[in-house]
């Protein structure tokens, strides 16, 4: 069942058109990371399917068709994390920003207790209760943005190029937790990026050029087309590149996105 | 630098901290007319005393409060080489110092121990009585919203003057009239980035559901103790005081 | 021009930022500064052009000695020489059209001005960009043409040494590959000195000939790409993952024992699977 369905999109910003009838269905429980290149729109698209900006066509979020009165109710289904770390910071305690959000939604008190103790130590980040958002490093901040959106108990997460400021470590860290949370809650993760190597972790991968989603399918069939990821200005990621590398010495049969199935392969 | 023009919130345990924070706004807007209803440069030092007390129990090194004052020094200065000229009497000065001083640190004492949230929860609550003709919360938004921009406003300007300084444009070692030009360059990447940033911000609070009308189950509620009641009614009680003084002098 | 940090330190107030920072930059080289967001590479690189002096310790660019409370005399001088393409250029554009962005530099530093039409052109052409872009306003571009205007208007006055700081943040693969031309432009036609602050440990492998790691204001690792992209746990440590071609040599390393040699380029990493497997 598709909890997101996006028909004809059409957007216009400072009179160019940034979509011309674009077309998106999600199934619900899925993890999509839709891949664009700078400029093709993909913030856009995350700020239309939360309603921040509004454009033509009809965007459904789980059977309901987004307008102005129901909005606020839609919102509720989603929670999204931006691309930059500094932008998205209300309160100068990390405390003050997990409970943020469901302060403003009336959440009774003790729920909110017991959810902060939750997603604390689901995230393991009692050490940065009292410290200032603002002096956190970017990774932390994306972090705490990350928490303060899953302590509301979204059913869909949209992260915007959520990861761009983000360094190593931490980006895998994020990645242990999402992939933990998809796996419990079933919850819909949107990933939206530019880097390639982003769409590795999931299951769907949609690719936005030329002002619509030019495919849409499963990883292994769209990461391992090295041709079409040529014409739209990619390169697979690294470890399905050196699979289909590899593949024409016949070194190995199939195309792998992980470092240790690779290293079995070749030396069975 | 420019850094710090109220203080930063410190998220420690003390008995100023836990109190209400609409009692904490009420006390201090009646500190503020006090110390300028007065006349008296004794009253000013009750209400030094006063403040000190606060700062006591504020649990924060009395250093930090010091700090504070000596940042605005070359403002006192100015006041007393300017008033000294104009033969302003003695005592005047005196008095217009303390003030200075009095408003300097009980600021940072607000600061230092309460949220802007809840600074904000406390102006909304206060001026909640002209709910219909105002428009309050957003009103209370924009004060919060104005303190906690102004660290970041000034860091931005910080980094666009090195660039500047990058390209052969120096701040530090301009002249009077250069650094006037310099001013005037960086007006248009510092509106710039301030209405990206206004912008990000706004986009945050919409996503996470804030509302400028409906009511909001605030997960720290300071409930009124004894001690809020004292702190209130020792205010109280000076203010009115120092009325009486002034009419009766 | 080369660079020498002798024994720096840096401190932000009583919050020291950096310390003893000791290493040294060969001339005509390119050398990665890396650490994760915090660890002190903005603080570092703005010690080589004079942003910041260092409070222990100095620092020495060419004839320049950057010490502690010692104004230096002829600042721009040592600007025009060691030039700075700051992170997120983009939000620090000064003028309306990118003629006079671009050509700022020039103006400031008296260099060639008689020449800025032409220079102005040749600069933007370094950067991928032709001339209609010329009376178009630098805030009304898209990102990543904002990115290089901003190089171009650092390529105008030909600086002997050009520092990047985090250039890749938010560049897609296309652009990467585009940036990464152009340092090995600058590099073998120019014999630019270039220095490079990032995270990216990927782009950078693909590009540096020298590294040095920084975790929370002390040097962890410095030295030769290889040598030091291949300390994993160590790069770990500082909040920075390897290389995905060093990791990946490691990784065979680790589960069957053997060594295939670390490289900077997939096509050689083949050929030493290629031998090893076969």
């Amino acid at each position: 069942m598709a909890i997101i369905e996006i028909k004809d999109l059409v957007f216009k910003y400072q009179n160019k058109y940034v979509y011309n009838g674009l077309d998106l269905s999600i199934a619900e429980g899925s993890w999509t990371t839709i891949i664009g290149r700078n400029g093709s729109g993909k913030s856009t698209l995350a700020r239309l399917l939360v309603g921040l900006l509004k454009g033509q066509g009809k965007i459904t979020i789980a059977g309901e068709e987004m307008n102005s009165e129901n909005i606020s109710l839609l919102r509720q289904k989603m929670g999204i994390v931006f691309e930059n770390p500094d932008s998205q910071f209300i309160s100068e305690t990390v405390i003050g920003d997990l409970v943020f959000g469901m302060e403003n939604l009336r959440i009774p008190r003790f729920v909110q207790t017991e959810r902060l103790k939750e997603i604390v130590n689901y995230f393991s980040i009692d050490d940065l209760l009292n410290k200032d958002p603002h002096y956190l490093s970017g990774g932390e901040k994306q972090l705490i943005a990350l928490a303060s959106v899953l302590i509301l108990e979204p059913e869909i997460l949209i992260l915007d190029e959520a990861f761009t400021m983000v360094d190593g470590v931490m980006k895998k860290r994020i990645y242990s937790l999402l992939k933990k949370i998809h796996r419990q809650k079933k919850i819909t993760i949107i990933n939206i990026s530019h880097d390639i190597e982003d769409a590795v972790y999931g299951e769907d991968v949609a690719l936005i050029s030329n002002k619509r989603i030019l495919k849409h399918d499963n990883k292994l069939n769209i990461l391992s087309d090295e041709k079409f990821l040529k014409e739209v200005g990619f390169e697979p990621p690294f470890m399905a590149n050196l699979s289909i590398k590899l593949k024409y010495y016949q070194l190995v049969d199939k195309v792998v996105f992980d470092m240790n199935e690779m290293v079995r392969m070749l030396w069975k | 630098m420019l850094n710090n023009v109220v203080g930063k919130y410190f998220p420690i345990d003390s008995l100023v901290h836990h109190l209400n924070p609409v009692i904490k706004v009420i006390s201090i807007l009646l500190f503020l007319c006090s110390i300028f209803i007065t006349n008296s440069i004794f009253v000013e030092l009750v209400f030094l005393i006063l403040v000190l007390l606060i700062i006591f129990l504020s649990n924060i090194s009395f250093k930090l409060y010091l700090k504070a004052v000596f940042k605005m020094k070359y403002f006192i200065l100015m006041y007393i080489v300017i008033s000294l000229i104009c033969h302003v009497s003695l005592n005047e000065i005196v008095l217009i110092v303390m003030r200075f001083i009095n408003i300097i640190l009980y600021s940072f004492v607000l600061t230092y121990t309460t949220k802007s949230s809840d600074i904000t929860y406390a102006l909304e609550c206060i001026l909640g009585i002209f709910k219909k003709i105002l428009p309050i919360r957003a009103i209370a938004l924009m004060i919060t919203l104005a303190l906690q921009f102004i660290p970041v406003i000034i860091e931005q300007t910080n980094k666009i003057i090195k660039s500047l300084a990058s390209r052969g444009m120096d701040y530090k070692t301009a002249k009077l009239k250069e650094k006037g030009k310099i001013l005037m360059a960086i007006m248009i990447p510092i509106f710039n980035s301030s209405f990206k940033k206004a912008d990000e911000i706004a986009d945050a609070y919409e996503v996470r559901h804030y509302s400028l009308k409906d009511k909001r189950e605030r997960f720290i509620q300071n409930d009124l103790v004894l001690f809020d009641g004292f702190y209130l009614v020792l205010h109280l009680v000076l203010f009115v005081l120092t009325i009486i003084e002034r009419l009766v002098l | 021009m080369e660079i020498k940090f002798n024994h720096v330190e840096f401190s932000y107030g009583d919050k020291l930022v950096l310390k003893d920072i000791d290493f040294t930059i060969q001339s005509g080289m390119i050398t990665g500064i890396i650490g994760k967001s915090g660890s002190g590479k903005t603080t570092l690189i703005q010690l080589i052009n004079g942003l910041l002096l260092p409070t222990k310790g100095s620092v020495e660019v060419g004839t320049f000695v950057l010490e502690p409370h010692k104004r230096i005399q002829n600042i721009n001088d040592l600007r025009f020489n060691v030039g700075m393409v700051f992170q997120f250029p983009e939000d620090q554009f000064f003028h309306t059209t990118v003629f006079k962005e671009v050509g700022f530099g020039l103006e400031q530093f008296n260099y060639k001005k008689d020449k800025k039409e032409q220079r102005v052109s040749e600069a933007l052409k370094m950067v991928g960009l032709n001339d209609s872009y010329l009376d178009r306003n630098p805030f009304s571009l898209s990102n990543g043409e904002k990115r290089k205007i901003a190089i171009a208007s650092i390529l105008i006055f030909n600086p002997q040494v050009i520092i990047f700081d985090e250039p890749t943040i938010g560049l897609d693969y296309e652009s990467k590959k585009s940036f990464m031309r152009l340092i090995k432009l600058l590099k073998k036609k120019f014999q630019k000195t270039i220095i490079i602050a990032s995270h990216d440990t990927d782009f950078l492998h693909s590009i540096v000939d020298e590294v040095v790691v920084l975790n929370q204001g002390k040097i962890e690792l410095q030295g030769n790409k290889y040598d030091v992209f291949k300390q994993e746990k160590r790069l770990h440590k500082c909040g920075i993952i390897a290389p995905n071609l060093i990791s990946f040599s490691n990784k065979v390393l680790e589960k069957k024992k053997i060594k295939i040699g670390y490289r900077d380029d997939i096509n050689d990493l083949i050929k030493d699977i290629y031998r090893y497997v076969k």
